[in-house]
């Protein structure tokens, strides 16, 4: 079984059956030096890096998505099917207000995020009902709108990088 | 079809002649020399020299002479008219030896001007007998100067309705429901009291007078203009063009008016912006004109079976029109009932699952399965339809039951109309419901009713995809599309009928004939300010029957019931 196998595999139901998780909120990475000469300084060291390269590869994919090249995604990707994106989606803004959430699982293979976002997306009138037609003869051919969604993005650690395995909008 | 100056038959239906150019021009040759003609007393302008510069630097002068007579920049001299409301005078001529002619509305108080160049054939209007028109704002060079605000269009208008008479005794109900079209209602020169919709100018001449234009096109080309003073409910007119029995009508006109209403703008507040669907740097004359007939497909009765064998959809595929539409009801799933239509057919109903119906027809033969959807509009009133396959007219029924009263009211749409065999025609049938449970209406049924009449509604279908219903007469729906910065924009129309299935509950429906062909119904509940509904349409791409759906807003209630006296 390959890894990409593996990962169809493991949705996210099954990752949180893990059960130890550990979860903090993103903004959470200062620590001081002093704090990690103690015994754990080292997982809180790794975990830092863990934050910061999953942080890193949610904000490069990001990028290439709002900037409609989401096909340049590939080498951040577990798999090439891990972005789900909905129909006319054209651009996912994090809330700055809202900390993202990141549970990254006990052996610290996995990680598992969820952050407020908004969405903007394109609907193109291209039927055929007599609204479209008209909206079509006002020069109306598309529409645009943004709501409220959550981003729900899940990643698995390959040979020692992390890669996105799932970005979708909930 | 015998020529009729105003057709006994709906105005969509009439096969206006395509005038040539040269025909047209014939006609205007000695109604150029000899001016307008009026009930009212046509001003002398006497010797003025007016003499116009438009905003965008264009120059035109017209010297006027004794005997009604005036010459645009020194030509030939031609027959004017001239008619004034209180300080502003509209003068009209043609210019001899050509297809064009000219209204200007002048303001004396403050010299401010509107041009209007009128002209037959050359485009853009597609057919010759179509008039086209220019519009230009601008001022007239006097001793006394020139003051106040330069004309402009103007959104102030929208949402108005009036009624005109004319002092030709024509009888006109005007709505203005949109920034860029009109609606009108003649109830003299028309049969059956129908709206249609046509495109408009709406111009800002001071804060009482405005000027007002619609181009009949799609039906005979006329073009009707006036200049209306709100306050004093005035008008003095125009009308320029050919009848449908290719009579040229060149007259000018005094009505009165009687203000009926006012419906709700949409634009934000502050939002003064008035040519929403201006075309930039358009050709002379160039607007959006909504031609629904040469977009709508065109099929015959072989075309139409071979596409409904091939591609029918029965609420199998999300709908634009019902994004923002309420769930559909399984409620339905489990009974069993029977509508008797009165001078209709027996519709025998088993209801298998939420979806899935069985029908029979008049008892004959084995039931029929049959896919449906259905919405619980209010508690026990349904809304459901479904296609009755092998009928030859792929006919569908729209059905309102409602359970606690025992009644049901059908919207039958069918196919094959003797005008495009692929658009909807539809019939109203009236019936009572028998089964287990459900009280016996005895001779009770639906109504027709009018508490619709004169009220407009948005909807608010899917994201971006809104419409603004009028139902402007007892048998019109009149529907209007918003830009998405809130101004109405295009509008059209159609036949319309409308049912009280309760007390805030009703059934309408709009058929969009010489349109896109599609028999749209909808259950609208004012207490939800919902509705649900069913579109069913037949074009190139098939037949279907699909949802519709959508929030709704009161957008007000024009006092027409008194021109529509109930026979």
């Amino acid at each position: 079984m390959d890894q990409n196998s593996k990962l169809s595999a493991t949705d996210r139901r099954s990752f949180l059956k893990t059960g130890a998780l550990v979860t903090a909120p993103l903004a959470a990475v200062a620590v001081p030096a002093a704090a990690l000469a103690d015994d754990g300084s080292r997982a809180k060291l790794a975990r830092l890096e863990d934050e910061r390269a999953i942080e890193a590869v949610r904000r490069a994919v990001l990028r290439r998505i709002n900037g409609d090249e989401p096909n340049e995604c590939g080498e951040f990707l577990a798999a090439a099917d891990a972005i789900e994106l909905d129909e006319g989606l054209r651009s996912i803004a994090e809330d700055p207000v809202d900390e993202a959430t990141l549970a990254l699982s006990e052996d610290g293979a996995r990680a598992s995020c969820r952050q407020a976002c908004r969405v903007e997306l394109e609907t193109a009138f291209t039927g055929e009902t007599t609204l479209e037609r008209m909206a079509r003869f006002q020069g109306q051919g598309s529409h645009r709108h943004s709501e409220g969604r959550v981003l729900v993005t899940e990643y698995v650690k390959q040979a020692g990088e992390w890669k996105l395995a799932q970005l979708r909008l909930a | 079809m015998a020529r009729q100056a105003y057709p006994d038959v709906p105005l969509f239906r009439y096969d206006y002649t395509d005038l040539s150019e040269a025909q047209i021009a014939n006609a205007l040759a000695a109604p150029a020399l000899g001016g307008p003609g009026s009930k009212a007393q046509l001003e002398d302008l006497g010797a003025a020299d007016l003499r116009f510069t438009a905003a965008d630097g264009t120059k035109l002068s017209w010297q006027f002479a004794p005997n009604r007579r005036v010459s645009l920049d020194g030509g030939t001299p031609a027959g004017y008219g001239a008619l004034t409301l209180d300080h502003v005078t509209l003068f009209t001529h043609l210019v001899p030896n050509t297809t064009r002619g000219y209204a200007v509305a002048w303001d004396q108080h403050t010299n401010q001007a509107t041009v209007f160049e009128l002209w037959f054939g050359g485009g853009p209007a597609p057919k010759a007998r179509e008039v086209n028109r220019h519009i230009m704002h601008g001022s007239i060079a006097l001793p006394d100067g020139v003051s106040g605000e330069a004309h402009h269009p103007t959104l102030r208008m929208e949402g108005r309705a009036l009624a005109w008479t004319e002092d030709t005794g024509m009888r006109t109900l005007e709505y203005y429901p949109s920034v860029t079209y009109n609606h009108w209602v003649e109830l003299d020169r028309l049969k059956d009291g129908r709206g249609y919709s046509a495109p408009a100018d709406y111009i800002m001449l001071t804060e009482d007078i405005y000027a007002h234009t619609r181009t009949e096109s799609e039906f005979s080309g006329l073009w009707h203009m006036s200049i209306m003073d709100m306050n004093r409910l005035q008008q003095a007119g125009l009308r320029l063009g050919f009848n449908g029995a290719d009579e040229l009508e060149y007259y000018m006109f005094r009505g009165t008016g009687e203000w009926l209403g006012q419906l709700a703008r949409f634009e934000r507040l502050g939002d003064f912006s008035a040519e929403p669907l201006k075309i930039e740097n358009g050709k002379k004359g160039e607007r959006r004109i909504y031609r629904p007939l040469e977009t709508m497909d065109k099929m015959t009765p072989a075309e139409v079976d071979a596409v409904v064998a091939a591609n029918t959809h029965v609420f199998d595929r999300p709908s634009p029109m019902a994004g923002n539409g309420t769930a559909p009801s399984d409620k339905l799933s489990g009974k069993t009932f029977t509508v008797h239509y009165d001078d209709g057919p027996r519709m025998e109903y088993r209801f298998t699952s939420g979806d899935s119906l069985e029908w029979r027809k008049d008892g004959q033969g084995s039931f029929r399965q049959a896919r449906y959807n259905a919405w619980e509009v209010m508690p026990n009133a349904f809304i459901f339809g479904h296609l009755l396959q092998g009928e030859k007219n792929h006919d569908g029924h729209i059905v309102v039951a409602d359970l606690d009263n025992g009644m049901a009211t059908n919207f039958h749409g069918f196919l094959n109309t003797p005008y495009f065999a692929n658009e909807a025609g539809a019939e109203t049938l009236f019936g009572r419901i028998e089964g287990q449970g459900i009280a016996n209406p005895g001779t009770r049924r639906h109504q027709r009713t009018r508490d619709l009449l004169g009220r407009a509604f948005t909807w608010e279908y899917s994201p971006g995809l809104n419409s603004m219903h009028v139902y402007s007469t007892p048998n019109t729906t009149s529907w209007v599309i918003p830009t998405p910065d809130g101004h109405f924009g295009s509008q059209w129309s159609g036949s319309g009928d409308f049912i009280k299935i309760r007390d805030q509950l009703y059934f309408a429906r709009w058929q969009e004939e010489a349109c896109n062909g599609t028999l749209g119904t909808i259950l609208i509940n004012m207490r939800t300010m919902h509705d649900a509904g069913i579109g069913y349409h037949c074009g190139a791409n098939g037949l279907s029957m699909s949802a519709v759906g959508a929030p709704a807003r009161h957008a007000g209630k024009i006092d027409v019931d008194k021109f529509f006296p109930r026979t």
